[in-house]
């Protein structure tokens, strides 16, 4: 499948805004320019050559700031992602393959987390556990869970009372061998746009629960952070909330890119697609072909091949 | 109900394929509790070709779920495959005996029946890969040798089965359930799913499977499918077997009324005198 979504266009520039992306997490504390946790005189200063993005009301530098704040506001969305993965869709899956009360207990339990209020359930979090952001990503993390648990469960059930799976029991093929091979090849297609989905929406709730001052503490940099911290000063500097909400908007648009490319390129209707796409193009390169070679027969026929000179 | 005799009929000198004695199968429990399978006993030699025909509802796929083990019968039934009871396995010995592709199954629809993300080659090639007995190569030429049983062009291994016609499909999951060289072969409802063209094709296939060591059971409504593939019939009526012969006498002289009927609702049986 992974073939398959990388012949779409709009993949291809998703991954490539999230190597952008990635290259900030991995680099941006090193590429830094100046510490972000420094305190100058320059208070809110506009941009120059010394300060790119200018600084903010402690005159730190913002530039340093957002490239020091891009591991954890990625690393911690990416966090989120995992726990809420690891925590629905895999007891999703084995709702359908273990007891009837495995299913039901698993099922109310999602329920609750679906019937909690989701601002509510953090800040008791944060009461009960600490205001950190492992609390907050813990948090979070629960309560986009519900979204992986029924994407991969309707996706197993589907899967599970079909014939083709029948087939294979009647061949003697084990629970593992089903779901390795007909199972996961269309449960994976769901969890990966709901994962890349929430992935989008994980940076924007974590962003949120960084400006309202959950998790991560001042002056610890985040992108919600500073967008925190631009809030209170726009009158002196309108652009500033500018540069972290292009990085979480550039985040949030790939992983929805990606999503979409996920969903066109998956099973049957995937193949499809990729296959008239595939033959448009052949159509459009014959036609071009063709069209070349009537605007100058001359030049393609009285070539000489090379045996034919002398 | 014992076996109904079958006058003037030589069923070949072989170990049967299958053995179902005194086969009863309730479905539901307490006041909801049916019978579906009253007493049910027949035997499939090996390499006969044996129809199953009653109307919606009769039970006929109650009883290919019996012999494969995905209904359980009730105590005192027997099912014994090329000589091996398989009612009261464990699940253990149940899915080692069905991974020895003695008996094979196929569906009604096989747009159903084959997974459209795998390739018709993949799915062909499963039952020897569950097996896991032989290499690549070896499930490879296996594959390619059952596609051209079925005659279909080994090229078509790579497709999917969106990509393929009814027939096509139906090729597939037939060369599925041969390719394990099993006993016994069932078929539900095989052409019922298919055009005119394709059915004819599907039936001439079966034909040609009757020289093959397997032995058919042949599940059908329609009696002018399983006329001209199976040596005898056996006709069901609410869970209970109330005609076996061979299919010849079943469509010329039909013994039981109720057998007369399903003659009478396919009125070009007779006409065509259809004899195997």
């Amino acid at each position: 499948m992974v073939k398959t979504v990388l012949k779409l266009p709009s993949a291809r520039i998703a991954l490539a805004m999230l190597a952008f992306i990635l290259f900030l997490t991995l680099f941006g504390p090193l590429l830094a320019p100046y510490d972000p946790l420094e305190n100058t005189a320059l208070n809110l200063a506009p941009p120059s050559a010394a300060h790119w993005l200018g600084t903010d009301y402690l005159g730190r530098d913002v530039l340093s700031r957002i490239l020091a704040g891009a591991p954890l506001s990625v690393a911690s969305t990416g966090l989120v992602a995992a726990i809420a993965l690891v925590v629905g869709a895999i007891p999703g899956i084995l709702s359908v393959y273990l007891t009837s009360v495995f299913e039901w207990i698993s099922l109310r339990v999602v329920d609750t987390f679906i019937a909690l209020p989701f601002l509510v359930f953090a800040v008791a979090m944060t009461a009960l556990l600490g205001n950190g952001i492992t609390q907050a990503m813990i948090a979070v993390g629960l309560l986009v869970s519900p979204l992986f648990y029924r994407v991969a469960r309707s996706a197993t059930l589907s899967v599970a009372r079909s014939q083709y799976v029948e087939a294979a029991i009647l061949a003697g093929a084990t629970t593992g061998w089903i779901v390795r091979r007909h199972v996961w090849s269309k449960v994976l297609p769901p969890i990966a746009i709901s994962l890349a989905t929430t992935l989008g929406v994980g940076l924007v709730v974590i962003s949120s629960l960084q400006f309202l001052g959950i998790g991560v503490q001042p002056p610890t940099p985040t992108w919600g952070g500073i967008l925190a911290s631009d809030l209170g000063y726009l009158q002196q500097q309108p652009y500033a909330p500018v540069f972290p909400t292009a990085l979480i908007l550039i985040t949030v648009l790939a992983f929805n890119l990606l999503a979409d490319a996920i969903r066109d390129a998956a099973g049957e209707t995937g193949r499809a697609l990729i296959g008239s796409r595939a033959a448009k193009a052949s159509k459009a390169r014959r036609l071009a072909a063709a069209a070349q070679a009537a605007v100058s027969p001359v030049s393609t026929t009285a070539a000489p091949t090379p045996q034919e000179q002398p | 109900m014992s076996e109904l005799t079958t006058p003037g009929l030589t069923v070949p000198d072989l170990a049967p394929a299958l053995e179902v004695r005194s086969l009863d199968v309730h479905y539901g429990r307490g006041r909801s509790r049916k019978k579906v399978i009253d007493q049910v006993s027949f035997t499939v030699a090996a390499g006969e070709a044996v129809g199953v025909i009653g109307e919606t509802g009769s039970g006929k796929s109650t009883i290919a779920r019996s012999v494969l083990g995905l209904v359980q019968p009730d105590a005192g039934s027997s099912v014994r495959v090329a000589g091996r009871e398989v009612t009261g396995l464990s699940s253990r010995a149940l899915r080692a005996f069905r991974r020895s592709g003695v008996v094979q199954y196929v569906f009604q629809d096989p747009q159903r029946s084959l997974d459209p993300d795998v390739s018709v080659g993949q799915s062909v090639a499963e039952p020897l890969l569950i097996q896991g007995v032989l290499g690549r190569a070896a499930v490879r030429d296996a594959v390619r040798a059952q596609f051209e049983q079925v005659q279909l062009d080994p090229a078509f291994a790579d497709r999917f089965p969106a990509e393929l016609s009814g027939g096509q499909r139906q090729r597939v999951a037939i060369a599925r359930a041969l390719v394990t060289k099993p006993r016994l072969l069932i078929l539900d409802e095989p052409v019922s799913a298919l055009d005119s063209a394709n059915r004819v094709r599907i039936l001439e296939l079966l034909g040609r499977l009757r020289g093959a060591d397997v032995a058919l059971l042949f599940i059908s409504h329609d009696l002018g499918s399983v006329a001209g593939v199976t040596d005898r019939t056996l006709v069901l009526y609410r869970g209970e077997l109330v005609e076996v012969n061979a299919t010849s006498r079943i469509v010329n002289e039909p013994a039981h009324p109720y057998t007369r009927a399903l003659i009478g609702s396919a009125p070009t049986m007779r006409a065509k005198g259809t004899t195997p």
